[in-house]
């Protein structure tokens, strides 16, 4: 049971699992934020939700998402969209008829030995 | 009104059963889309040729192991088909992981006409394909294979994704996943997201920040409509019967997620189909 480290995004899995099955790694996606600027427009752009724990007048704590790097005036945050990474991996097989499906989607950077 | 011709009776079957005659240019076919490694695959039976004498079938078949599409032709033009079976020899596939599909084709290359379907199924070592006798089942029905699958392992800063391979269908029966938080004041709030490899189809959030400093492992599994906290254990409710088709995700999305921050590989329990 081989196990590797994808190149692109550093994760390590082994290439078969323990139930004997073919494992097939895909890189995680990066997170972008989708943003709607003060003219309507809508952009994606880098950034991360963040949140910051407050005391509550009403007693406790609460949470509060924030966005960092913060937003202009008149921008609203819609919601972190996945994007893949570039030169992302994929070993899911192609779809489409026949023996040729065996084809890998995404080689990305590759991968090279490792350990758990 | 002439007299009917005489007809001497049908034996029941499957003693009297009709056999198939199989004409000059077409050919048995056995399709399969297979998970499991090492599986091999007998196909047997028997049939009557030219001189009424009946032979057997004693043919082997090797499936892809990455649930794509082989076939096999088998030639036996200009013979009487009189029963066949599959099975399993070799990798002990289970329900769910090894679909077979049995038909008569006309043609042997090009344009290959399928003209019957014999039978379709799962093949185990233990369950025989057979015609006549089996039905013509969906890859999907019944139960799955139930895996117990370890993900990849994420470098520190990044998220888990997990994907559904292709040509598989699963339910989603848990995961469970832990973070080890760096020493950076921050509160993380991990999310479990579902979806279909762009769209949003499922979020759950942790209802607990996670602070520096802590391994916390987090459950995801049918537990109601809210999640619960005990200790560094953390449960995340999913909805039941939760199907995903290939190229669907599950993956985290980590609010105040640091660069040393890490995520270790996800464990899931999932039922699996085969599902072109």
């Amino acid at each position: 049971m081989a196990t590797v480290k994808c190149e692109t995004c550093g994760g390590v899995y082994d290439q078969t699992i323990a139930d004997g099955s073919r494992y097939f790694h895909t890189c995680p996606p990066l997170l972008k934020l989708r943003v709607r600027l003060a003219d309507g427009t809508i952009e994606l752009r880098d950034g991360r939700v963040v949140f910051d724990e407050e005391d509550d007048p009403r007693g406790g704590k609460r949470r509060t998402m924030k966005i960092a790097p913060p937003l202009k005036p008149g921008e609203t945050f819609l919601e972190e969209v996945p994007v893949e990474r570039p030169d992302h991996r994929d070993e899911n097989v192609k779809g489409g008829q026949g023996r040729e499906r065996s084809e890998r989607k995404k080689d990305g950077k590759g991968t090279s030995t490792a350990t758990r | 009104m002439p007299d009917a011709p005489a007809v001497t009776p049908a034996l029941p079957w499957p003693f009297g059963a009709p056999g198939w005659q199989l004409g000059r240019d077409e050919a048995l076919r056995l399709t399969t889309f297979n998970s499991q490694a090492g599986v091999a695959l007998a196909i047997d039976g028997r049939f009557r040729g030219q001189d009424g004498q009946p032979r057997a079938i004693n043919e082997r078949a090797v499936p892809n192991t990455d649930r794509t599409i082989a076939t096999q032709l088998i030639g036996l033009s200009d013979v009487e088909l009189l029963n066949l079976q599959v099975r399993a020899t070799g990798g002990a596939p289970r329900i769910g992981q090894c679909f077979a599909v049995l038909e008569i084709v006309r043609g042997r290359t090009g344009d290959v006409q399928p003209v019957a379907t014999l039978a379709q199924g799962y093949v185990t070592d233990t369950q025989r394909l057979a015609w006549p006798g089996s039905a013509v089942r969906s890859s999907v029905d019944g139960s799955g294979v139930l895996r117990s699958i370890t993900g990849t392992d994420p470098a520190a800063g990044a998220e888990w994704s997990e994907t559904v391979p292709t040509n598989a269908r699963w339910r989603f029966v848990a995961v469970r996943v832990a973070l080890v938080t760096d020493a950076t004041v921050a509160n993380r709030v991990p999310q479990v997201i579902v979806d279909d490899g762009t769209n949003t189809l499922y979020l759950i959030p942790s209802h607990a920040n996670q602070t520096a400093s802590l391994t916390w492992t987090y459950h995801g599994f049918y537990a109601g409509a809210a999640g619960f906290a005990s200790g560094n254990y953390i449960a995340l409710p999913f909805p039941g019967d939760l199907f995903l088709q290939g190229g669907w995700r599950i993956r985290s999305s980590t609010g105040s997620l640091q660069a040393g921050d890490n995520w270790g590989a996800p464990q899931l329990l999932v039922e699996e189909w085969i599902e072109d």
